[in-house]
């Protein structure tokens, strides 16, 4: 297994080399000059050209690219053009609230998926509910289900609050009340997603002539759900996990947006707002490499959690 | 053949397609005309209320349809025109080809499409066809993947071998024998794509980057609403549901086909 | 009916299967009865199709019936302690104590019948803890000894392995010794060896004869394959169509076959005694699907001893032609003097 997971690693540098060196070229390519995006259309030549001597955009770009990351390995990501603080600064402490969504979030869709799917009981009376719920989580975009969200809880009822972020400092009890909303919303596609997987995959499991084998012990439904198909049936589900882990690296950027939290993404969009290159790549960088990163993990986790993959 | 889902799709479809092709018909007022009725309640005059500008909002929701259904389409298609002969390549001639396509588009895949599209948009600038390139620009990966498993199987089943035993070149093999196969189960990706390019390119508008005002474009519409909530919720719920409802239908259709 | 033996462990009376077809209600089960004693071998037979299968799972309570649809007749079982049950009307819950504790099945594939995520080890001690309520360094030791005694070497390697790190032989051993570990009082195996090489098959049936001397249980055998039969059951029942149409003890039907049917089974296995270059006479058409049965004889359009107007008017009765034997053919007194 330990062979597995080395091998798997040495593929991944070499696939974030290429994938962030291809992400800058086709960046600075469509921008034709970062400069020019940076102050807009209608800057002067000069201007244009002042800036590009002072962010060196006018040298030639693969030397761009080594001093970036000769640079980011230092922790240097340059300034924001709109703050003039350091670009690290700018994006590390939205972090931690885009993690902590995102986690949360997913972790909550997959075991809601597959529980809601597995039980023998909950199955019969429950399945409409869910496969309603399923339906609604993948066709709804958030930014629908969160204003609808918001309309009810917040607008008609007052329960809970609009906007999604208080510190932790601030007290659990708040942060939670801010928190329900967003995770809620941002849940609701994945929740669908992995159902729709996990179902499928246990519906291939329970034809198997194990479970038979299983029922034949004399060992309760339940427990043949439980201990028998679900470990089997789960497996693409972790996959999964793992993939939309990677994808919301760079940010829950609608829910974020709308819930007005200080996470990446919605740094992202309003860095893609004000023009501030340095941090639109800085992001966009950290996606490439999250997401190879994931899927990597999410590799191993299939590997680890399947033994006849694990085992020789 | 007639599952309950499927018919609900097909009617859903049939709804907001009307909407779209019938809206001079359909629609009470011109979905463009200010008036200083603004923010108006729903009421007989105006089912679901007037916008910030005073503009009927059911007019918007039913000419929204237009923006919707043509990007939705739009994205579909240059999503298909760019993954299917990828797809069928990658998968018929196999070796390396089909190595290097797979690794490229599962890597592509698990991109975030919204941040991906969201980026290339902001280069760009939004306009309508700009939209619908870098929405099938984004999507064709899942139609190439999607292709490809279809054709793997078929290149080795008898008929394509006998075919090759009297001497089909393969561009004709294609065209004859394996096209023909995965054209079922292609028009049911077709819907599931533009379901897909409807709930993304909404996203987008509301992000700030679908069509530019004063167009009804589904998900602006319901950006500009969010601040009016409380007053009118319907501003925002109005176009929201429609999204929902389109994206659904053909989703509904998209994976009943099988 | 078959002669009932002094003390019957199981007796089964008009078993009937019914599915909810596409085209309507399908019998994949009509009119089964039979007994079985302690510690005997019965051997039920039959091609594919031919429902023997779907006799042992309704058995266990584990046909899988989607209404409207049932399981018909009675299944009287004496349990372990003393007394009888009808087990056709238990509940699901009910019949899980009958499962695996006083009735046990092994199947046919070693490779999917064990789940490949669970060591060998936790699926033998899930069946003990359930059963014996016993748990932990109990339940390990008894699987262990289970183990040894049925002749898997290495077996504390094997219990903490994967069913994937084993061979074939040694998972349907594993299977029996889940199947054994609650001593049940029969043992329903469902061709247990036909995925197996031909020399683990012989220490198969070796060890299920050995496992029965020494702890009296009764095997029904549920196979295809007469070789296995005439090596391991005393008596045996050969099914067509969803019935019973000859049962006796395995000499009988195997030299003085009464119905057509066996006789035609018997003639197209390969013998020696047959000249070399001689082709293997086969049963021309096909077994009936369950949802089209011909009327009468469910066997005669391929019979080719079938008398139009006798043959395909009503369902034979099963008709005793000598002791302990039994055939569901109209004409096997008039046959009987036909060579075979």
């Amino acid at each position: 297994m330990l062979t597995i997971i080395v091998r798997r690693l040495l593929l991944a540098i070499p696939t974030m080399i290429a994938l962030t060196a291809l992400l800058f070229f086709t960046l600075t390519a469509l921008l034709g000059s970062p400069a020019a995006v940076m102050l807009g259309q209608d800057a002067s030549p000069d201007a244009i050209q002042a800036l590009n001597a002072r962010y060196g955009f006018d040298r030639p770009l693969y030397i761009q690219y080594f001093d970036w990351i000769a640079s980011a390995a230092r922790g240097d990501f340059g300034r924001s053009h709109t703050t003039q603080q350091s670009v690290a600064s700018t994006i590390l402490p939205c972090v931690p609230v885009t993690l902590e969504l995102a986690a949360i979030a997913i972790l909550l869709a997959a075991l809601a998926a597959v529980f809601t799917n597995t039980l023998p009981a909950g199955r019969a009376i429950l399945g409409p509910v869910v496969l309603g719920a399923n339906l609604i989580g993948i066709t709804v975009p958030n930014f629908m289900l969160g204003i609808s969200l918001i309309f009810v809880f917040s607008v008609a009822l007052g329960w809970l609050p609009s906007t999604g972020w208080t510190p932790w400092s601030s007290g659990l009890v708040e942060h939670v009340k801010h928190m329900i909303l967003p995770v809620v919303t941002l849940s609701a596609y994945y929740f669908g997603v992995f159902s729709i997987v996990y179902r499928a995959e246990l519906r291939d499991v329970e034809k198997r002539l194990f479970i038979q084998a299983a029922r034949a012990k004399g060992i309760s439904r339940s427990r043949v759900a439980f201990r028998h198909a679900l470990p089997n049936a789960i497996l693409p589900v972790i996959t999964f996990v793992g993939l939309s882990m990677g994808q919301l690296t760079g940010g829950a950027v609608v829910t974020e947006t709308l819930f007005s939290m200080p996470g990446t993404g919605r740094l992202l969009v309003s860095s893609i707002g004000s023009h501030d290159f340095p941090v639109m790549l800085a992001i966009a960088m950290m996606i490439v490499v999250g997401v190879v990163l994931m899927n990597l993990l999410a590799d191993i986790a299939y590997t680890v959690a399947n033994p006849q993959i694990r085992i020789d | 053949m007639s599952s309950p889902r499927r018919i609900v799709g097909l009617a859903l479809i049939a709804l907001i397609l009307a909407c779209a092709v019938l809206a001079p018909w359909l629609a009470p007022y011109d979905p463009l005309r200010s008036s200083v009725a603004f923010l108006s309640p729903p009421s007989s005059a105006n089912w679901l209320g007037t916008d910030e500008l005073g503009r009927d909002v059911l007019s918007r929701v039913i000419y929204g349809a237009r923006t919707s259904l043509v990007i939705g389409f739009g994205a579909a298609l240059v999503a298909l025109l760019i993954g299917a002969p990828v797809g069928l390549i990658a998968g018929y001639t196999g070796g390396r080809v089909d190595m290097v396509s797979v690794v490229l588009i599962d890597l592509f895949v698990s991109l975030p499409g919204l941040v991906l599209a969201l980026v290339i948009t902001v280069m760009v600038g939004p306009s309508l066809q700009n939209l619908v390139l870098v929405l099938g620009f984004v999507m064709w990966p899942s139609v190439a993947r999607l292709i490809r498993g279809q054709v793997l199987p078929i290149r080795e089943a008898t008929f394509v071998e006998a075919a090759r035993a009297v001497g089909g070149s393969p561009a004709w093999i294609i065209g004859q024998h394996i096209w023909p196969n995965t054209m079922r189960v292609v028009a049911a990706q077709f819907a599931v794509t533009v379901s897909f390019a409807i709930f993304t390119s909404s996203s987008l508008s509301f992000l700030g980057l679908g069509i530019p005002p004063p167009t009804p474009d589904w998900g602006g519409m319901v950006r500009a609403g969010y601040d009016f909530l409380a007053i009118n919720p319907l501003l925002s719920l109005g176009p929201g549901a429609a999204v929902g409802v389109t994206v659904l239908g053909f989703y509904l259709v998209g994976s009943t086909v099988e | 009916m078959m002669e009932k033996p002094k003390s019957t462990l199981l007796e089964v009376r008009d078993l009937a299967v019914r599915f909810a077809g596409r085209a309507g209600i399908v019998n994949a089960v009509s009119g089964v009865s039979f007994d079985l004693a302690p510690g005997e071998t019965v051997a039920l037979v039959g091609e594919s199709g031919s429902g023997k299968s779907t006799v042992g799972l309704a058995l266990m309570g584990l046909a899988r019936v989607i209404p409207p649809g049932s399981v018909a007749g009675t299944v009287t079982l004496s349990l372990k302690n003393g007394g009888r049950q009808d087990v056709t009307k238990l509940s699901d819950r009910e019949m899980q104590k009958i499962r695996g504790n006083e009735i046990a099945m092994i199947f046919q594939e070693p490779m999917s019948s064990l789940n490949p995520v669970h060591t060998v080890g936790w699926q033998i001690c899930e069946a003990i803890t359930c059963h014996q309520g016993v748990s932990g360094a109990a339940a390990a030791a008894t699987a262990l000894k289970l183990v040894e005694q049925l002749g898997i070497p290495d077996p504390d390697r094997c219990l903490h392995a994967y069913p994937h790190q084993l061979s074939g032989g040694m998972r349907q051993r594993v299977m029996i010794a889940i199947a054994l570990s609650c001593r049940p009082s029969l043992l329903i195996a469902d061709e247990p060896t036909t995925a197996l090489d031909v020399t683990v098959q012989a220490q198969i049936l070796e060890l299920l004869k050995q496992v029965q001397a020494e702890t009296g249980m009764a095997i029904l055998f549920i196979t295809h394959n007469f070789g296995v039969v005439a090596e391991i059951a005393q008596r045996t029942m050969v099914m067509y169509a969803g019935r019973i149409v000859e049962a006796g003890p395995v000499d009988e039907v195997f030299h003085a076959p009464r119905m057509p049917y066996t006789r035609a089974l018997l003639d197209s296995l390969p013998r020696l005694d047959r000249g070399v270059g001689t082709r293997l006479p086969a049963i021309p058409g096909q077994v009936p699907g369950p949802s089209a049965l011909p009327p009468g004889c469910a066997f005669h359009p391929r019979c080719g001893h079938a008398v139009t107007g006798r043959c395909d008017d009503a369902v034979p009765m099963l008709e005793t032609c000598s002791a302990g034997h039994v055939v569901r053919c109209v004409r096997w007194a008039e046959l009987t003097g036909e060579a075979p």
